[in-house]
């Protein structure tokens, strides 16, 4: 059995038992990620985070890091884009 | 409360150049070094850092191969640092505390909440005669004292609660709804009069002989209800009299004459429309005013309005503060037209009514009537009233009725 199927039919939550990517988005103005695992590129028009199995890229203006922490990061600006990249 | 934390431990605006940047960034994530505000800016990269998490970045940077540099030093360790070589400054901030500390050892402030028959006066005066006064050390009031000598001076306060809460005293009392002592009832032998002229119109005896009834017409001083009572034997002969307290309830009509006078002329205050304004400044006994002086045959009238500074909600301090709001004036005689003249004369009778109606006297019919001759205004007339019209008279017995009652005595 898989273990995602184990981790379903106990119901408990996918994202805390697998570290998966969070993504908040607070309309354009910003985005809340959490389970990131680095920060593999950074300017004011992209950022690019490693997921556990996907990368994950921001595309705006003026993109700002107001905190970032062990697994969590707020980031405001104007955001264009959210890509997955696997 | 994040941003009072930063400021108190103190905090970095530190540039970041160099070759791998996001490594460096990672790098201070998996050791726990918080960093916010991260900013791309001209090619490399600003954020802010605490000062602790700044002394272990050293080895990173080296790591990572990048460069720091700090822009901008803020909070509580970095100003203490560039200011600890200015004596006269750090004098004042010590001073400041000393001095605050220093009145925060004395009373400014007195506040009295639930008194309702004892002024607010009348309690401060008795406040200084306990040696309570504004200006006075916290430490020297006795609050259970003070409380217990409420209670004592003042029989109708049925409670106090005196407290101090910062530079303070807050009192609280409760006073008796009751009254605090019956009073003693009079049985001198009285008769009941009558206080003025008039038609009767209602007579309730409670006690004694009723002398008039209803619809009698009695003049001033007249018996209404007699306090004398004699007890008649068989054969019709005063056997005894009884001198008693009379008592009843006596209603009449009667009527008030009304005459007032007034002058037609009358000085109007009138606003110019000039405004100044002023500050008053008070520090313990010394007081100063700031405001442009009037000039000569100006008339003026101020108005001025005084706060006490405070620090906190209980923390008072012995300065005051006022603003004086000054309104240029002009005086004239004017005389009143027709309107105001029927203005003044009802508020005239008005007051006569009331103070009639105070001693509880009720208005039938009026007939006042205001003539106008020349400069002055005269309102005559009479006014119907009904009122109680009992007066108390005290008895005095006579010696022959001392004898009846002696002789009819040794009888029984």
């Amino acid at each position: 059995m898989k273990r995602e199927q184990v981790i379903s039919a106990m119901k408990l939550p996918m994202d805390v038992f697998l570290g998966e990517l969070i993504v908040s988005l607070i309309g354009r103005r910003a985005v809340y990620i959490e389970n990131y695992q680095s920060i593999l590129f950074y300017t004011d028009t992209r950022l690019k985070l490693q997921g556990k199995d996907c990368k994950l890229n921001i595309l705006g203006k003026r993109l700002f890091i107001e905190y970032y922490t062990g697994d969590n990061m707020k980031v405001t600006g104007i955001i264009e884009s959210i890509e997955l990249e696997v | 409360m994040e941003w009072f934390l930063h400021q108190w431990h103190g905090f970095m605006i530190v540039k970041l150049t160099g070759y791998s940047p996001e490594r460096f960034l990672n790098l201070c994530n998996a050791k726990d070094i918080p960093i916010w505000n991260l900013e791309y800016r001209d090619g490399g990269y600003e954020f802010a850092i605490s000062l602790k998490g700044f002394l272990k970045i050293r080895p990173l940077a080296r790591k990572s191969h990048v460069r720091l540099r700090v822009r901008k030093r803020i909070g509580l360790p970095f100003f203490l640092k560039e200011n600890r070589k200015r004596v006269g400054f750090l004098s004042g901030f010590i001073l400041f505390f000393v001095l605050l500390y220093g009145l925060s050892l004395f009373l400014w402030d007195i506040q009295i909440e639930g008194n309702r028959k004892y002024t607010y006066e009348i309690l401060t005066n008795y406040l200084k005669t306990q040696n309570i006064t504004l200006g006075m050390q916290k430490s020297r009031i006795d609050c259970d004292a003070l409380e217990a000598s409420l209670r004592n001076s003042f029989p109708e306060i049925s409670w106090a609660a005196a407290r101090i809460s910062g530079t303070r005293l807050l009192i609280s009392i409760k006073e008796n709804e009751v009254l605090s002592h019956i009073p003693e009832k009079d049985e001198i032998p009285c008769d009941l009069v009558a206080s003025k002229a008039g038609v009767i119109t209602k007579l309730v005896v409670r006690q004694g002989k009723a002398q008039v009834q209803a619809g009698d017409t009695v003049e001033a001083g007249q018996v209404l209800i007699s306090g004398t009572i004699p007890i008649y034997d068989d054969s019709e002969q005063i056997k005894q009299i009884h001198y008693i307290r009379a008592d009843g309830e006596v209603l009449a009509d009667t009527e008030y004459e009304f005459s007032e006078t007034f002058s037609r002329l009358h000085t109007v205050e009138a606003d110019t429309g000039k405004v100044k304004h002023g500050i008053s400044l008070k520090i313990g006994p010394w007081s100063a005013v700031f405001l442009l002086p009037a000039k000569e045959g100006e008339e003026w009238i101020y108005l001025s309005q005084e706060h006490q500074a405070r620090l906190f909600s209980n923390f008072y301090l012995p300065v005051y503060w006022g603003h004086i709001r000054g309104r240029q004036v002009e005086y004239y005689e004017s005389f009143y037209t027709e309107e105001e003249v029927k203005q003044v004369s009802e508020g005239i009778y008005q007051n006569f009514v009331k103070n009639l109606s105070e001693k509880g006297v009720q208005i039938i019919e009026n007939n006042v009537k205001i003539l106008e001759d020349g400069t002055e205004c005269q309102m005559t007339g009479t006014i119907q009233t009904r009122e109680s019209i009992i007066q108390v008279q005290r008895i005095t017995i006579p010696e022959e009725t001392e004898k009846i009652n002696e002789h009819s005595g040794e009888h029984d």
